[in-house]
């Protein structure tokens, strides 16, 4: 699939939840992150794209702008180690020494395979730790990059005209376009088969119980013991997502997990399971139902193994592989040959 | 034949969810999410404000927290020359050898 090159597929991936985990918008603290941190999922989208590894400078406050003496840059050489090279020629390995009362941000460069800057990310936040001006730097650039992935129908220009919002700079309009462009053009074969199903239908009888954006027939169940998550708390939660049809007996869970934990507040996880599981106390079970996943996803999930399909259905325009369980593939290949 | 009934709008996603426990937010992050500015930060200010108002010049902190400690001996501190002595009580020892 492609998700494994956008931000927040690479995010997904990393968590082993397409269904649940998204790229969350606010790196709060190293320790209440899950999943990849946002500076190694950025390296793994440049390699992903073909990109030279990007490029991160710290800058120390009070400094406003950068200067010699005040500059050094991270050039990520892999997932696990640094090389540092400073900017008046010196070079250490391992991370600087930490001022107790400095305040650093951090700004990034983007790199053609060439090196030639591509865009320049340079929030203007400040952090007390260089690790976290890094890691938010490195979000906020993931966060600018998925707005567009999320939505393959935006123009390149309205993504273009929203950097400044982000601190962004973008120097080599040609090439950052034929990065976003491709990707564009190889998600629309996935856009193409999105159900757009609304939840009208599903909730017709009881449109009463539609409690959250999103989420219909919603059932909390077990005594409430009183401790519930709240912002900034980590909940675990155990879940599983079925594709259900209506009427039948037939059921199949395309993803579950045991131990999965979360923060709340930053957009961790798909927008209505926060709103249910805010809703929920420690030792309570939740069901509902929802339409609002893309079938991107939903292929993604459904499975490891992988066939070709070729229909030109209305909904289905083009060839694309798709990786789906045995018993699902079964049952797809029957109905192919009907 | 699911996969299909899902296109065929006969079908639909169904999570289970079920909270199995709650990790409490460390300090710094609470602060962030109840106080505005930081809790830390208003209690800086207090003290600053008393001190400068109460003209003093010894300083008893009981369960001092790092963060105030660092800004009444941080270099950008005006009032660190008013105060001839500081004593710290805390249970923490070495959070008190660490910062004196």
């Amino acid at each position: 699939m492609l998700l494994g090159k956008t931000p927040g597929g690479i995010y997904k991936l990393s968590r082993e939840a397409l269904l649940t985990a998204e790229l969350p918008s606010r790196f709060t603290t190293r320790v209440n992150w899950r999943g990849s941190l946002p500076r190694d999922i950025l390296c793994m989208f440049c390699r992903q794209h073909h990109l030279s590894e990007p490029l991160f400078s710290i800058i120390s406050h009070p400094l406003k702008i950068p200067t010699e003496s005040s500059k050094s840059c991270f050039k990520a050489a892999g997932l696990g180690t640094d090389v540092i090279e400073c900017a008046n020629g010196a070079s250490v390995n391992g991370c600087p020494k930490q001022s107790d009362s400095g305040m650093f941000k951090c700004e990034i460069k983007l790199l053609s395979r060439c090196a030639e800057v591509i865009l320049l990310c340079s929030p203007e936040d400040c952090y007390k730790k260089q690790n976290d001006a890094i890691q938010n730097a490195s979000l906020k650039l993931l966060s600018w990059l998925n707005k567009y992935f999320n939505s393959v129908t935006a123009p390149f220009e309205r993504l273009y005209e929203t950097a400044g919002n982000f601190g962004i700079h973008v120097f080599s309009k040609n090439l950052f376009r034929e990065i976003v462009i491709g990707q564009s053009i190889q998600n629309g074969h996935l856009y193409a088969m999105q159900c757009n199903k609304s939840l009208e239908p599903m909730c017709a009888n009881s449109l009463q119980d539609m409690l959250v954006n999103g989420v219909c027939s919603l059932k909390i169940e077990g005594p409430d013991s009183g401790v519930c998550p709240c912002n900034g708390s980590l909940p675990c939660i155990s879940y599983s997502v079925s594709l259900v049809v209506e009427g039948e007996n037939m059921k199949e869970v395309i993803e579950s997990c045991n131990e999965f934990e979360f923060e709340i507040g930053v957009g961790a996880v798909i927008s209505f399971i926060e709103e249910v599981v805010m809703q929920m106390s420690v030792g309570q079970y939740a069901y509902f139902n929802t339409n609002l996943l893309t079938s991107d996803l939903i292929f993604a999930s459904a499975g490891d193994s992988a066939i070709m399909l070729s229909l030109s259905s209305s909904e289905l325009l083009s060839p694309v592989t798709l990786p789906l369980s045995t018993h699902t593939c079964t049952l797809f290949c029957k109905w192919l040959n009907c | 034949m699911v996969l299909y009934s899902y296109f065929a709008e006969a079908c639909c996603v169904e999570y289970e969810i079920s909270l199995t426990k709650v990790a409490e937010p460390p300090e710094e992050r609470m602060e962030q999410a109840l106080f505005s500015p930081p809790l830390s930060k208003q209690r800086v200010e207090f003290a600053v404000q008393h001190i400068l108002e109460s003209h003093a010049t010894t300083l008893v902190r009981l369960a001092f927290s790092t963060y105030f400690l660092l800004l009444v001996r941080g270099p950008s501190c005006e009032f660190e020359v008013l105060l001839h002595c500081s004593l710290i009580l805390d249970v923490d020892l070495e959070a008190c050898w660490k910062h004196c």
